[in-house]
């Protein structure tokens, strides 16, 4: 073989491996992607190292190993463990059992709750038969949140998931589309309009002049734009979902809460928001400071709040304020502080996130994610926890 | 040995050799990037990793502080009313805090009738936790407090009861705001960029710090703590139990 030759061949493959290593994409490892139903009540934990908020003192905790975000929906909560080989997702009820569990490619991380239009609940997980980062070839499936059942899919989607809710675009962005949570099906939308978010079977649009929002297809409601000075190219949903409202970025960070079933506007500039299931409170940050809005109407609170200041949570009438390292909790009647922990405590706070009517919920205690449930503790003969 | 094979260059094996470890390398470390872009980009997907986590590890409670140990200065500019005055009143504020400004149209009225009749006194806290303007504004209103000017150089930064815009905060509109009110504009210019105010104006926001008065305003009325633009009432009955107790 002459000297030209082995060169050439050299340079070929060369060539060949440093294509085959731009192009080439892992595939994910086997998975038992199907949920199992597992039905196993997670034990309690020893939390005494951690400083825990009053309202779950009196309960057991249970720690599920999840890593990802957690969302829940009436009694369920679910998220993922995230391993280098694959994500573990589990749905775990209030009372710290799980109920399903399904693996999913690593890069699998986009998830969602919705309801069908009978109101029951379901779990929507991505996924890539061919692409361990689940950018190309992606699928989602509906399942029964509480039994794990298949109720669609996979549907093939654009992209991975954008959200809010069941929304998947392509990686330039250009193409956005939301699954029909019924049928799993893309939900028409018209040629001039963009879709901004799906929000538990409410699909929201935006057109030129018009936000509006469609259930099972027909239209429940509309907001003209030039109503609130909105710019249709500026607007874009919020990624956070909070039960029953919709909260759009209007312009820097901030943009308008809205009712998702009505479309009333509950405010129009708010930067965060948080919902306390347990006393139906709304409390908003806007730049005047915190509103709590419920049943007896908007009450603005006598604070100014720093931009560093960050509204983590709203549970059982108190508001959880964190700067940094340190925790302030609110009282959200007054604005007064309020005594939300135990007196000297010391260890790493656990910080309220995803919480129930029933003041059930999810905690943060630094890396690790804590489940409140509905077992209560037994005390032992020194009273200890 | 045949002529034209002694002129024959020699094969250099390691060429194409070096050649194919070069492409190897080369596409090690094009996987290698592609799998951290990817790892990088599984976070960043559909924001469902969760943030970096922050280890929160200290809860503001103002039953554990100890408030007690408040020195009055008989030489704080910005404090108001006789230093043995019965009741002492804290504010912690910030120039760019809508509800301080809120709180100095209607109850800060009310307070400075108590300091007139010598039951109170007011010590300002500028914490300036709503970033540089307000630190610089901080420093102006010290300036004016230098020439017995702190009130009326207040109600200019919180006119009808509403804080300026950070742009109106500047040194130039600070200037502007010292010579409406008649002060000595050398003396003022001087005062407010003297490292003397810095430092004084540093240790009122640290002093606020401390007490975890991340929300404004804060007060601090004898020791006791109360956190927002409440009602004059609610100062008003807080005052008038402790003056109660007094006699």
């Amino acid at each position: 073989m002459g000297r030209r030759r082995i060169l050439t061949l050299a340079a070929g493959l060369s060539t060949t491996l440093a294509l085959l290593g731009c192009t080439t994409t892992e595939e994910p490892p086997d998975l038992e992607r199907e949920p199992k139903q597992a039905s196993a009540e997670l034990d309690a934990i020893d939390a005494s190292d951690l400083q825990l908020p009053l309202i779950v003192e009196p309960l057991e905790l249970v720690e599920p190993g999840w890593d990802l975000d957690v969302k829940h929906l009436g009694d369920v909560f679910l998220s993922a463990r995230s391993g280098d080989e694959r994500l573990d997702f589990s749905a775990v009820d209030s009372n710290g059992t799980t109920l399903w569990q399904a693996q999913r490619p690593t890069g699998c991380t986009g998830f969602t709750m919705t309801l069908d239009s009978e109101g029951q609940p379901l779990a929507v997980l991505t996924d890539s038969a061919s692409d361990e980062t689940c950018t190309t070839e992606v699928t989602a499936s509906a399942y029964d949140l509480e039994s794990g059942e298949q109720r669609w899919g996979p549907t093939e989607v654009p992209g991975p998931m954008q959200g809010p809710g069941a929304v998947f675009s392509s990686d330039d962005g250009d193409e956005a589309v939301a699954l029909d949570p019924d049928t799993g099906e893309t939900a028409e939308e018209s040629s001039t309009s963009r879709v901004l978010g799906e929000f538990q079977g409410t699909i929201l649009s935006v057109d030129e002049d018009t936000l509006s929002a469609s259930d099972e297809g027909k239209t429940t409601w509309k907001i003209p734009l030039s109503d609130h000075d909105w710019n249709a190219d500026g607007l874009t949903a919020f990624p956070d979902q909070t039960e029953g409202l919709i909260h759009l970025d209007a312009k820097d960070g901030s943009g308008p809460v809205i009712d998702a079933e009505s479309g009333d506007i509950l405010d129009d500039s708010a930067s965060e928001i948080a919902r306390d299931a347990n006393s139906e409170m709304i409390i908003t940050r806007d730049p005047q400071g915190l509103t709590v809005i419920d049943a007896a109407g908007t009450n603005e609170l006598p604070v100014s709040l720093p931009k560093s200041v960050v509204l983590e949570a709203a549970v059982g009438g108190l508001i959880y304020l964190r700067e940094g390292e340190t925790l302030r909790v609110h009282n959200a009647a007054t604005g007064s502080i309020a005594r939300g922990y135990p007196a000297e405590g010391s260890g790493v706070v656990a910080v309220p996130d995803a919480f129930t009517s029933k003041g059930l919920g999810t905690l943060r205690a630094g890396d690790r994610t804590l489940l409140a449930t509905d077992r209560v503790v037994e005390e032992s003969a020194e009273g200890q926890r | 040995m045949p002529r034209h094979e002694a002129v024959r260059p020699q094969y250099r094996w390691w060429i194409p050799l070096t050649v194919v470890a070069a492409a190897l390398a080369l596409v090690l470390m094009i996987l290698f990037v592609d799998r951290g872009q990817n790892d990088d980009s599984a976070r960043n997907t559909d924001g469902g990793q969760q943030e970096p986590d922050v280890v929160v590890t200290e809860v503001e409670d103002p039953e554990q502080k100890d408030l007690s140990d408040f020195d009055s200065d008989d030489e704080d500019p910005l404090a108001d009313g006789p230093v043995d005055a019965p009741v002492t009143l804290v504010v912690f504020s910030d120039y760019q805090c809508p509800y301080c400004a809120a709180w100095s149209q209607d109850t800060l009225p009310t307070m400075l009738d108590y300091v007139d009749s010598g039951d109170l006194r007011i010590e300002w806290r500028e914490v300036n936790v709503f970033g540089r303007a307000s630190e610089q504004a901080a420093k102006a209103a010290y300036a004016a407090a230098l020439q017995d000017k702190h009130w009326e150089f207040h109600e200019k930064l919180f006119a009808g009861g509403k804080p300026r815009a950070p742009e109106d905060l500047s040194p130039e509109a600070l200037t502007s705001a010292a010579a409406d009110i008649g002060l000595d504009m050398d003396q003022f210019e001087a005062d407010m960029n003297s490292p003397k105010t810095a430092e004084a104006v540093d240790e009122n926001a640290a002093m606020g710090t401390e007490l975890g008065a991340f929300s404004t305003p804060t007060f601090i009325l004898d020791g006791q703590p109360y956190v927002g633009a409440q009602p004059t009432s609610v100062f008003v009955d807080a005052i008038e139990q402790n003056l109660e107790g007094q006699n």
